[in-house]
């Protein structure tokens, strides 16, 4: 193993000094430097996207047996596919021969990956079935499992048809590292009793940014939405008296609703509050059966109130405005990709999918009228991060007041916190840095 | 399959499509607004992989679906507010229609297909679109409009932003 060269500096004690963590005071900060870095950045590939559980696929996206979808994972290329028993797997895709990427489309179906350089076949497990002039190149026959198999990743799990994935085998199991998003993701999957599927047209998109300032603003930021989404709040208000207008999920003063702002540990967290205009949502429709099904307080949460959830680090999974798989990585220290993927229940009726799409067309993707004004927020955080004379972000929204531990509104739903705040509350981004340190220092925690 | 029409009738088709460019590209949001009939459809279609595209507006996602000029004037509303990050400001832009073709004629629809490039530019960067659409314009007292346009955006990934001004 080549482990990557560590920058001189930044050891535990070095990477600790870019927070001034005092959250009793009211104070964090957070040094910008961290958006910055092209030597932060080899860390968190190596020990976050490369070293720890990250969001891969959803199970609905390899139906059917031979299916495959190519991913990144930090910087690795990767497959996950479905093989010919109908077991989920990730590889390395490249060729264990001279390294050349196996798949090189976003997705299709194969029963075998053949190199298309020298020849060599795997099967859908991984197996090498055919090794170019095996007997005259070698001097025993090559093992095809070990020897010259698809490299595995190492661990791939899926929960309620999320796939993760981790590059490392020394993980958590993938409940440990789930922990209260666990039953957030519930509270989305139970809505369908068939289950939920990827919809056919997903997108992506670049901002010049860091990736962290995506996971921070869906991880938590609960003070943006009445300014950097001004334009939309307007919009909505235009189609209020509109005849047959598909209308928007109202999201403006959210802070004046009941709500909050929950971190489940390991750097997970939420948003939550009580839609004033829940008969807008598609899934309102089944509030009667989901009642009957999972109890009033339950199917409430299901249907009528905003949530987001952020799974550290790469997904969100938000079911709001549009319900919709968000995932993002790194491209480099200052750019990013997002990936949009809007989802709804199985066979749901036409009428509740088309405003599904109406909703989620308006707000997400690099196309809608929500993601753009993110970001160009995001890429105006990354140009003011190189303003050294002010070398810290202000991240200490709500923190005096926090709550520690469970409160009363997620014991009644069964889901357990390490803290909460008010609408706004930034110990959500603070629970983020304080997993992105624990991830940074592998044993020096 | 391309139909043949007289000159006359030909560039008051073209016109239209060339117009369209035109008033976004020197920000005639009025002129451009003005292009479309009232229950048009806008329609940016959404791929599924490298060759598919998500073609089930009512099933499958799309880039944009519009399905009024109301909610054109809500996009344009919306870029011109001053309260879009992602518009303050707009990018420069510059569209280039070509190899348009009139694929079916009668006296008060045409459909017509046009290929397309579009430069923004924007704090000193420029990006680019590239794509054809498909259009249906309708006669409406005596003048064309767009009554339908459906686009194929070939690199579907949004730099920051992709509004109605980049196609």
């Amino acid at each position: 193993m080549n482990a990557p060269q560590q920058p001189p500096g930044w050891q535990r004690e070095g990477l600790a000094t870019l927070f001034d963590r005092r959250p009793d005071e009211g104070i964090y900060r957070v040094d910008r430097s961290v958006y910055t870095d092209p030597a932060i950045l080899e860390l968190e590939m190596e020990h976050i996207f490369e070293g720890s559980w990250i969001y891969a696929a959803h199970e609905s996206q390899i139906p059917e047996k031979g299916d495959f979808i190519t991913l990144t994972m930090g910087r690795q290329p990767v497959i996950i596919n479905r093989d010919m028993r109908g077991e989920i797997n990730g590889f390395i895709n490249a060729c264990p021969h001279r390294g050349a990427r196996l798949c090189r489309t976003e997705l299709g179906n194969r029963k075998n990956f053949a190199c298309t350089y020298h020849g060599w076949t795997f099967d859908s497990s991984g197996e090498a079935l055919w090794v170019q002039r095996e007997e005259d190149g070698y001097p025993q026959p090559l093992d095809h499992i070990n020897g010259v198999g698809l490299t595995r990743v190492p661990r791939v799990e899926s929960y309620r048809g999320f796939i993760f994935a981790s590059l490392s085998d020394q993980v958590p199991t993938l409940a440990d590292h789930l922990l209260g998003a666990a039953p957030y993701i519930d509270m989305l999957v139970d809505q369908a009793p068939e289950g939920f599927e990827v919809l056919k047209g997903y997108s992506s998109s670049v901002y010049h940014g860091n990736w962290k300032l995506m996971l921070e603003n869906g991880g938590g930021d609960g003070l943006h939405p009445d300014y950097a989404h001004a334009s939309l709040l307007g919009v909505a208000n235009r189609k209020l008296e509109r005849a047959g207008a598909v209308q928007t999920m109202q999201i403006d003063k959210m802070h004046e609703k009941r709500g909050g702002q929950w971190a489940f540990g390991n750097g997970h967290s939420g948003i939550w509050f009580n839609f004033p205009n829940p008969e807008n949502r598609p899934i309102y429709k089944r509030l009667p059966e989901l009642t009957e099904i999972h109890g009033e307080t339950k199917a409430t949460w299901m249907t009528s109130v905003f949530r987001n959830l952020s799974v550290y680090p790469n997904l969100h999974l938000l079911d709001q405005m549009a319900t919709l798989i968000r995932t993002f990585r790194p491209l480099s220290v200052d750019r990013t990709e997002i990936t949009f993927y809007c989802i709804a229940p199985v066979n749901e009726p036409r009428n509740e999918r088309i405003q599904r799409l109406r909703q989620f067309e308006e707000f997400f993707a690099g196309s809608g009228m929500g993601t753009p004004d993110d970001n160009a927020e995001f890429e105006e955080c990354q140009k003011g991060a190189e303003g050294r004379n002010l070398a810290t972000s202000y991240i200490g929204f709500g923190l005096h007041n926090r709550h520690e531990g469970t409160d009363e509104v997620a014991r009644s739903v069964g889901i357990e916190l390490t803290h909460s705040g008010i609408i706004g509350y930034e110990g959500c981004t603070m629970t983020q840095y304080d997993r992105w340190l624990e991830l940074l220092t592998p044993g020096e925690g | 399959m391309a139909v043949e029409t007289d000159f006359s009738t030909w560039q008051a088709l073209t016109g239209v499509l060339n117009e369209e460019a035109a008033a976004l590209d020197e920000q005639r949001w009025d002129d451009w607004v003005e292009l479309f009939t009232d229950d048009c459809v806008y329609w940016v279609q959404a791929w599924q992989g490298e060759h598919e595209l998500a073609n089930d507006p009512e099933r499958d996602v799309s880039l944009i679906y519009i399905d009024s000029k109301a909610m054109i004037e809500d996009r344009l509303w919306r870029f011109t507010s001053g309260t879009a990050p992602a518009a303050i400001p707009l990018p420069r832009t510059s569209h280039l229609v070509g190899t348009v073709t009139l694929q079916a004629l009668s006296d008060t629809e045409a459909q017509l297909r046009s290929h397309w490039q579009v430069a923004a530019y924007r704090f000193k960067e420029l990006t680019q679109a590239a794509g054809r659409s498909d259009y249906t314009l309708r006669r409406e007292s005596g003048r064309w409009r767009i009554a339908r346009r459906r686009s194929i955006l070939i690199n579907d990934q949004a730099q920051t932003a992709l509004d109605l001004y980049h196609l």
